[in-house]
């Protein structure tokens, strides 16, 4: 075994997992038993239950699709589980990224010549919390006794800046992967690198690439022979996916080749009738079918930027990762667009691994087993960066057995021979602190000694120790805001995007609702959500707490307080407790919750809500010539027809596409709302308008000194409100004014007449209709008896028939604290 | 809502957490001195030293956590979020030695000049019927 | 003879405690006068025996008192003793104490005698709860209130104890027994005493009226506050006389005499200066700070108005000058930071945040008199009125939700949440005036005349109905407004 520590990185990904090892110096990919350092990420399971993992797998996929699966890593952290037919099992997506991980950590044994028992493994940016849990319980079946997760942008930043010369400057990351695309901002400075920014599309990658070029190759096949092919049919699943591989490598060949063939037969059949492929397709055909998905990377890539205030051309490199970065359309378009060199000598498709090794280091997350070096001598306690960006970093020890510390004397040598520390004393509690000297780029072993007061060597254990000094990032940030979601619909955050983990911390809310002792109906729920919007249903739900009246020792009145602790660990891991100090009790059975299913149907009527949705809003934008509305909506509705292609996708067996029709959707919903938000404020404004007008002719007349002066001042406050486009402020001053105008319009002999009839020319939508006749009946009499008390109860009565039209929406994921 | 309690506790924690103080650094120091004051102190958490586990600030000593220390080293690590945490540790930390006014539990019939006239009755209950004595 | 009278006794006992087809808590007066026309005089007899040596006379003469005087015999004897469960069976016959609320009375009786135990004990405190919230058609009244603020005080939760026995008050006589209003106000005066708010301790037994021991302790309060009309010497020992527990009153009585004999004259409280008084500090910035930081370790009652204005004006010395722009950005250049915007807007943000956070932990508002307004405090009082606003308005929307989902909870939960909405509204009104009064007035009155219309007609729950009816009316009347005042009338006029 290696006396030096080894870190491990691996890079699980959608397509091909890698595996990496790092010695403090250099950065080495593991071989798998095929010779390759790509493992794909494909797992097939045959009848007797035997497990085949990578490429010896992948050959399956085209002809026992039943039995083989991949692009797994898509569906972590939802409930969907993936059928094997011939052995009939199913599994779930970590159970078989744990197959993969197994087999990499069989490969690293034969590479290192021991079992791994720690490692970093990498997970897009963009990863919630429980797709980055189900990483580490992925990891956990695969026999990792301890991992921690580092998000791929990071990994290859800083596995380029590792062989980077320069030692300042901004970089940007741009990973387009199998089906992700990810662009981060960093910056290095001092050695140090810091994620300036995060931004990404969970649903681009490679397979678009592939799915673009099979529509193409779908309307040749209707051009040329008549025949439509859909995606929606289950009949046809089997046929397209044998397609698109065919189509995949096509798109690679193409990388090398300007021309290549596609020749497929007998694998569609349309009517009974095969579908014979054989086509040529050009790189140009390729490049002019992909190019929108290029610039959609590049869009958000500009975004990003612009968010930071950077324009092109004002970063200093750009490290491309993932396999579709070598086409060579694609980095012409990138550099010409970000107008930066690309960082040189870097392996798009392995840098990942590299970096994921190289924080390993960072992490102290020696992959050699615990207590492997059993040393004689006094126990002492060191703690030291296993990887250090400065030069001169602090080592501390303590001695913690019970032995004398009394005159003891502490000296550190570097084993080079070239520096060695003065002699320290241990403190009262037998502590030391020592700079340490390092040297750059490369590991440092120091030597530890002991002497007692009589001048004697005390051994240690450990006697040594090593340090790495290089480029290092202090802790994984966490990439999505996390809080707890409100009653108002608001988000409470407790650990903002950027924050470092593990992280924890304590908010006071308090509750809405009241929650009886034992009555199974009062559930006060207090959801947490992940995610940057803060309209808490626009954000991730990713765990509930619940407070029931089953559980409460004692009933809970609303406005009670409640302390929320909320933890993450570095895995993803979330724990959540609610303290609620009036009875002294705790709750902490967190729902963990899933990513939840698409069902195309949900899918299909949430599209169809949508079109209403943005029907009804042109109309008004169109209007009010409201153009940045109008813009928006046209935007909203060529997403919702991916959106729609998708969910036709889903249909056909493809949950990957369901699950992303869902993510688009709720984006979409988040812009449906801002254009209904500013739809609703000039209606508000109108109204309030109108209402302050018509109040002003009934209290003027009617009202008394001091209403008069009340709406004064409500109008007044509406003024305010109005300029400061408040809407809420602005309901509240209404209910003043609409309150005044109803109470002096009532003082009108004829007001219940008037209000009678109002409400008789709405009886035919009353909810007992039988009722609301004969009351109107009686109202008519009253009428001509001219007995306004009566008709005063009658109208009264009438009211409590018509249709409320209250906005019953349940917001905020049913939040019961504020 | 407890009357006696001060007040706004997380409040309280804007300056009472701030990175500067419980890094027991000023304002001026350089990221380098950030960085390896950070991960000093996580060592020293780590090994339990007791001179590593409270700091001074203007509003009275506060517990160090290692949570409390990795958030105050990304904290500083963003520029503009430590220019604004620069203006929040003006104050030298122990500038305001921060005096809890404790109130000794007063015995009435014993002294009852220890206190002031309108002090509270901690025995009401007892006295009054309303719970058991001790 | 003795076990005559317990067959007597018995009988009486079960025909008490039997199903009663009469409506739920109107008391059995006339049952009681006839009980007593047979008690006294057996009660009468036994005692000339006992009087005349016959000891073993003495079991079945204290039986008889105790089913003559129940109410007196559980508080002298059951409730001293910590005996929960007896003193519920026994107060359930306490008729003419517990005239029009006599459930409630009981569990009362058992929530005080579970007070009294040494430990704790949860199950003995479920059952009693229990007593209040299964027994579905149970009307809750006065004491049952009371009753549910003893369970909340066995418990440990004192604000919510205090907050619940606080509405005693408001219930109509009809429905709150003369004794059940006298001890809220005993322990209302307990629980302020032993905090120290002598100034509410004052007030709560103003006159006789509200209880012997209220009143004694309201005169030992005015005595300590050395108000000008406080009782004498005379008053205190007379009061002292006549309340119960002389034993346990009598340190606080003296502490009130030695106050009339000026032992504590020269102790006059010599309070801290004002936060931030002594702060010299060399420029704008360290002020601001010395004064926050000053300000945020100050015990949160000696929080002044003064002091708020003075960090106010501190702040806005930084924030609404220039200089302090350019000094942030000076520094932003020289750390990296892209630029002193972000910075200056956040650090607004945050004094804004701190102060309003200050201000809703007290207990007194921030009017806007005072010579030169704040920019700062100005925009903290709006956002302590908005975040007052909104806690009222979400808690009402919430209730809104549920009366229209037909939702029942409890009715001992149902004012428990009204309590809590009230609280908030007071506070609301205290910290952010009259204009924060009639918005929330406007939102929660419909809400709540639907929930008190609710427990009124479909819930059997008339005295609640009927307190939140009054309360709503008070409102309207204080905001004048005309037809809630109508609407609210006639509502109150419906009777419990
Ligand atoms: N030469 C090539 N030209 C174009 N595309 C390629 C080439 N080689 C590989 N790809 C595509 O790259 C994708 C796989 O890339 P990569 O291995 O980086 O993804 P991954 O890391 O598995 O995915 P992710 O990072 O999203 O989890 C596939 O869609 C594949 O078709
Ligand atoms: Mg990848």
């Amino acid at each position: 075994m290696s006396l030096r520590p080894l870190y491990v990185g691996i890079d699980l990904g959608t397509t091909n997992s890698t595996a990496a090892v790092f010695d403090g110096e250099k950065v080495t990919l593991v071989r798998n038993s095929a010779g390759a350092t790509l493992t794909p990420s494909v797992v097939r399971i045959d009848a007797r239950g035997g497990v085949t993992v990578g490429a010896k797998a992948r050959r399956f996929l085209e002809n026992d699709a039943d039995n083989t699966r991949s692009e797994f890593k898509r569906l972590m952290g939802t409930a969907q589980s993936l059928d094997f037919k011939a052995a009939k099992t199913s599994k779930k997506p970590e159970e078989l990224a744990a197959e993969v991980l197994k087999s990499l950590r069989a490969d690293i044994k034969e590479h290192l010549g021991f079992v791994p028992s720690r490692a970093v493994i990498s997970v897009p940016a963009l990863f919630e919390l429980p797709q980055s849990a189900a990483t580490s319980e992925a990891a956990r079946m695969a026999g990792f006794e301890k991992v921690e997760l580092i998000q791929e942008p990071v990994a290859s930043a800083l596995a380029a800046g590792w062989s980077a010369d320069e030692k300042a400057g901004s970089w940007l990351v741009y990973d387009l992967g199998g089906g992700t695309f990810d662009a981060s901002l960093l910056e290095t400075r001092d050695g140090l690198l810091r994620v300036v920014g995060h931004d990404g599309d969970n649903f681009l990658g490679g397979r678009d690439f592939d799915a673009a070029l099979v529509d193409w190759v779908l309307q040749e096949v209707e051009r040329t022979q008549g025949v439509t092919v859909s995606r929606a049919n289950p009949k046809h699943a089997a046929g397209l996916r044998k397609l698109k591989l065919a189509v995949e490598e096509v798109k690679i060949e193409l990388t090398r080749a300007t021309e290549a063939s596609l020749v497929l037969s007998g694998a569609l059949e349309v009517d009974g009738v095969a579908v014979e492929i054989d086509l040529v397709v050009e790189r140009s055909t390729l490049e002019a079918v992909t190019s929108a998905l290029v610039e959609r990377s590049i869009e958000v890539c500009k975004r990003l930027l612009a968010a930071h205030g950077l324009g092109p051309g004002q970063i200093g490199r750009v490290v491309l990762v993932g396999g579709p970065t070598v086409m060579p359309a694609l980095r012409a378009r990138v550099r010409e667009a970000l107008g930066a060199p690309f960082g040189a000598g870097l392996d798009p498709m392995t840098l990942v691994a590299q970096g994921a090794s190289i924080y390993a280091a960072t992490a102290g997350l020696d992959a050699r087993a615990e207590a492997t070096m059993e040393e004689s001598g006094r126990r002492v306690w060191l703690q030291y960066p296993a990887m250090s960006s400065d030069l001169t970093p602090h080592v501390i020890g303590r001695l913690v057995d019970a032995g004398q510390n009394e005159g003891v004397k502490i000296r550190l040598s570097r084993n080079d021979g070239l520096w060695t520390s003065p002699d320290v004393a241990l403190d009262e509690e037998g502590a030391f602190i020592v700079t340490l000297d390092l040297l750059p780029r490369r590991p440092n072993v120091f030597k530890i000694e002991a002497r007692g007061a009589n001048g004697k060597a005390i051994a240690l254990s450990p006697s040594a120790f090593t340090i790495v000094q290089g480029m290092t990032i202090a802790d994984p940030p966490l990439s999505r805001t996390v809080g707890v979601a409100l009653a108002d619909d608001g988000v409470r955050v407790y650990f903002a995007r950027g924050a470092p983990l593990p992280a924890k911390r304590t908010f006071t809310h308090h509750t809405v609702e009241s929650v009886a002792r034992g009555s199974t109906e009062c559930l006060l729920k207090i959801p947490i959500v992940q995610g940057e919007l803060a309209q808490a249903h626009l954000c991730r739900l990713v765990g509930s707490l619940e407070i029931g009246g089953a559980s409460v020792k004692a009933s809970l009145p609303a406005g009670s307080a409640v302390e929320i602790t909320l933890e993450l660990d570095r895995g993803g891991h979330l724990s959540a407790r609610a303290l609620v100090p009036a009875l002294g009790q705790i709750f902490e059975q967190v729902a963990h919750l899933l990513v939840p299913d698409a069902s195309p149907d949900a899918l299909d009527a949430t599209v169809t809500a949508m079109r209403g949705r943005i029907t009804e809003l042109r109309a008004d934008a169109m209007s009010r010539n409201a153009e940045r509305t109008i813009g928006r909506l046209t935007y909203v509705e060529c997403a919702l027809l991916d959106a729609e292609r998708e969910t036709q996708a889903a249909r056909g067996g493809d949950a990957d596409a369901g699950q992303k029709a869902r993510r688009t959707l709720l984006e979409l919903d988040g812009m449906l709302e801002e254009c209904e938000a500013d739809k609703r404020w000039p209606e508000l404004e109108s109204r309030a308008r109108r209402n302050l007008s018509e109040a002003g002719i009934w209290v003027g007349q009617y009202g008394s000194k001091s209403e008069q002066m009340l709406l004064e001042e409500a109008a007044q406050a509406v003024e305010k409100a109005r300029a400061e486009r408040n809407a809420v402020e602005l309901q509240r001053q209404l209910r003043v004014v609409n309150n005044l105008y109803n109470a002096c319009f009532q003082r009108h002999p004829d007001a219940w007449a008037w209000m009678f009839e109002d409400a008789a020319s709405e009886a035919d939508q009353a909810t007992d209709m039988v009722r609301a006749r004969t009351l109107v009946q009686s109202g008519r009499k009253a009428l001509e008896k001219r007995d306004m008390d009566a008709l005063r109860g009658i109208v009264q009565d009438l009211w409590k028939l018509l249709p409320v039209s209250a906005q019953k929406r349940r917001l905020g994921h049913d939040s019961g604290v504020r | 809502m407890s009357e006696a309690s001060p007040v706004g506790t997380n409040a309280i924690d804007r300056i009472r957490d701030n990175p500067f103080y419980v890094l027991g650094l000023r304002p001026d120091a350089t990221r380098q001195a950030i960085e390896r004051q950070g991960t000093k102190l996580l060592g020293m958490l780590e090994l339990e030293l007791k001179s590593a586990t409270s700091y001074p600030t203007p509003v009275g000593r506060a517990a160090r956590t290692p949570e409390k220390v990795r958030a105050a080293m990304a904290e500083l690590r963003e520029p503009s979020r430590r220019l604004e945490h620069e203006i929040w540790a003006r104050l030298e930390p122990e500038a305001m030695p921060a005096a809890p006014r404790d109130v000794a539990p007063i015995d009435d019939e014993i002294a009852p000049r220890a206190g002031q006239a309108a002090d509270p009755w901690p025995d009401a209950f007892v006295a009054l019927g309303w719970r058991a004595g001790r | 003879m003795n076990g005559a009278i317990a067959g007597i006794i018995a009988s009486i006992l079960i025909s008490r405690l039997g199903p009663k087809n009469k409506g739920p808590n109107k008391p059995n007066v006339p049952f009681t006068a006839a009980v007593w026309s047979i008690l006294v005089p057996i009660g009468l007899v036994l005692f000339a025996g006992v009087l005349a040596g016959q000891v073993y006379l003495i079991p079945p003469l204290l039986l008889i008192i105790a089913v003559a005087l129940p109410w007196t015999t559980t508080r002298l004897v059951l409730i001293p003793l910590g005996f929960p469960r007896v003193a519920y069976w026994l107060t359930r016959t306490a008729e003419v104490t517990f005239d029009g609320d006599l459930h409630g009375g009981a569990v009362l009786a058992g929530a005080w005698a579970l007070l009294r135990r040494r430990e704790p004990d949860e199950a003995t405190a479920a059952w009693l709860d229990d007593r209040l919230r299964l027994a579905k058609p149970q009307t809750l009244g006065g004491a049952g209130i009371l009753a549910t603020g003893l369970l909340l005080a066995g418990r440990g939760d004192r604000d919510g104890a205090r907050a619940v026995i606080r509405t005693v008050i408001d219930i109509d006589a009809r429905a709150c027994p003369e004794a059940a209003r006298r001890l809220a106000a005993a322990w209302l005066a307990a629980d302020a005493a032993s905090r120290g708010a002598w100034r509410e301790v004052a007030e709560i037994g103003i006159g006789f009226g509200s209880g012997r021991q209220a009143w004694l302790l309201s005169a030992v309060a005015q005595s300590l506050l050395g108000e000008p009309l406080a009782p004498g010497r005379l008053g205190l020992w007379l009061r002292w006389i006549v309340a119960p527990n002389r034993r346990g009153t009598l340190a606080i009585v003296r502490r009130a005499l030695d106050v009339l004999d000026g032992a504590y004259l020269e102790i006059e409280s010599s309070d801290a200066p004002p936060a931030g008084a002594a702060i010299v500090a060399d420029d704008a910035w360290s002020t601001a700070l010395a004064r926050h930081a000053a300000l945020l370790t100050k015990p949160i009652a000696s929080v002044e108005q003064g002091d708020l204005l003075a960090l106010g004006r501190a702040w806005d010395a930084i924030l609404e000058d220039r200089a302090a722009e350019r000094i942030l950005a000076e520094r932003a250049l020289l750390i990296g930071a892209d630029g002193s915007a972000r910075a200056l807007t956040r650090l607004r943000e945050s004094v804004e945040g701190d102060l309003t956070a200050l201000v809703l932990g007290r207990d007194v508002g921030l009017d806007d008199r005072g010579d030169a307004p704040s920019p700062t405090l100005e925009r903290v009082r709006r956002r302590v009125r908005d975040s007052l606003l909104v806690g009222v308005e979400s808690a009402s929307d919430a209730l809104r939700r549920r009366i229209d989902d037909k939702r029942e909870i409890p009715a001992v939960d149902e004012w428990r949440e009204w309590t809590a909405l009230r609280i908030a509204y007071d506070h609301g009104t205290k910290l952010a005036g009259e204009d924060f009064r009639r918005l929330a007035f406007h939102k929660i009155h419909p809400d709540i005349t639907s929930l008190a219309v609710w427990l009124f007609n479909e819930r059997q729950q008339r005295p609640l109905g009927n307190a939140m009816f009054k309360w709503l009316l008070d409102e309207a009347t204080a905001l004048d407004d005309a037809r809630a005042i109508a609407l609210q009338t006639k509502n109150v006029a419906c009777g419990v």
